[in-house]
């Protein structure tokens, strides 16, 4: 009897060992992994829809998803609760984690703009303030240089003398005259080419009794095009000149600026662009 | 003099190589886990994470002591580990919201120093027109 007792119990033991195996877990360990791996999964969630942390974080939106992962696994395989929590915590952390690498590359992109609107509102400020006067200047016919070329295009010649004009009815004003070119050719190359396209515009406008003391000359090269230098037509639109009338006060100490000697630099002849497109500032 | 120092106890020769062969044999994966976890506290840390982010590298600093404290005496080796492991994913998190919050505010800076720029550019000309 004894031994049939100690057997049932040994047996009784056993299909209550296999049982615990394979019954399900405590109802408050399923709540608190259903937890954790909800918040986990909610976390990932919303980094993964954020653009910026696909572009920026991806592979630390990589580690958090397969963290995750892995919390589900441990939880749906070997109902470890601890393990579980762990490894959602893990997923979160680094979720969010992602979430702050993208925003501190969205606010690096923010700076990098805001320094170049500042460039140029700084540029602005120094070479294109509008005259005292409000006197606009027409800019047609100083665009569309030969590439390569500093000769004057042959529709410049209208806008030469409307510039002139300018000048004279405002015998205080002064002008200020920067070269550009398009971006074929190394900087250094262009920078001298568009200071040979001002000095081009210079020496017309002294042809027409300008004072040189009235005239300041400038380059930019290659570096504020107004068109794509993707296409001829773009390109020809950047080989250009700007001039800006201005007050005698406001273009002093400009960047870049000088009274030049009166040379001429357009000994180099050229087909000339075509019809000049509109050469004056995009913004 | 020269015999009493040539002469070196070969215990005095073992017992640091034991300790440190125990040491580093106790759990290779855990002190190279460990190791992981203290560089990314220090890095947070050197960013000035105790300023933008003191909670979580708070979190970050105390997970990594009891995971060195229990390394040492050899005890709960899964337990050290994930504490290692968090430790770790917490310093991370304290470093990149230090970072993030560095660059937020140089922009917000950024944008208003354009704005008193642009202002003051505005002033200018209108002072011109007049």
């Amino acid at each position: 009897m004894k031994h049939i007792i100690r057997s049932t119990s040994g047996a009784l033991a056993a299909a209550l060992i296999a049982a615990g195996c394979s019954t399900a877990p405590k109802a408050s360990d399923v709540a608190a992994a259903e937890s954790a791996i909800g918040n986990a999964g909610q976390a990932v969630d919303q980094a993964a829809s954020d653009p910026h942390v696909a572009k920026y974080a991806p592979s630390e939106l990589d580690r958090a998803s397969a963290s995750l992962d892995q919390a589900k696994a441990a939880w749906s395989k070997k109902h470890d609760l601890q393990t579980t929590t762990h490894l959602a915590y893990i997923a979160q952390q680094r979720a969010a984690t992602a979430q702050q690498l993208a925003n501190e590359r969205a606010s690096e992109e923010v700076v990098t703009v805001a320094a170049a609107e500042r460039d140029h509102a700084v540029h602005m400020a120094a070479t294109a303030r509008p005259a005292a006067t409000g006197t606009e200047v027409a800019q047609e016919g100083l665009a569309g240089f030969a590439s390569g070329k500093a000769k004057l295009p042959p529709n410049s010649a209208r806008a030469i003398n409307d510039l002139a004009t300018t000048l004279k009815d405002n015998p205080d004003s002064k002008v200020v005259i920067e070269g550009h070119t398009d971006s074929v050719g190394a900087p250094k190359y262009n920078q001298a080419l568009a200071m040979k396209r001002a000095e081009a515009v210079r020496a017309a406008l002294l042809r027409y009794k300008i004072d040189p003391g009235r005239i300041l000359v400038g380059a930019q090269g290659e570096a504020n095009p107004v068109a794509s230098n993707d296409t001829s037509a773009g390109r020809r639109e950047n080989r250009r000149v700007e001039v800006t009338v201005a007050g005698a006060e406001s273009i002093a100490g400009g960047s870049q600026m000088g009274s030049s000697q009166g040379s001429t630099a357009t000994t180099s002849s050229g087909s000339g662009g075509q019809n000049g497109q509109n050469g004056h500032k995009g913004q | 003099m020269m015999h009493v120092k040539l002469f070196i106890h070969p215990a005095r020769v073992l017992a640091p190589c034991c300790l440190l062969a125990l040491a580093a044999c106790a759990n290779p994966a855990l002190n190279n886990q460990l190791a992981n976890s203290r560089e990314a506290v220090d890095q947070a840390k050197i960013v000035g994470a105790e300023q933008a982010a003191p909670a979580e590298l708070q979190a970050a600093v105390e997970k990594l002591n009891q995971a060195s404290a229990a390394a040492e005496k050899r005890r709960n080796g899964d337990e050290a580990m994930r504490l290692a492991q968090e430790a770790q994913v917490d310093a991370n998190l304290a470093r990149a919201k230090t970072n993030s919050a560095q660059a937020r505010l140089a922009a917000a800076e950024m944008a208003k120093s354009n704005q008193l720029l642009y202002e003051a550019l505005n002033r200018t000309n209108q002072n011109q027109q007049r």
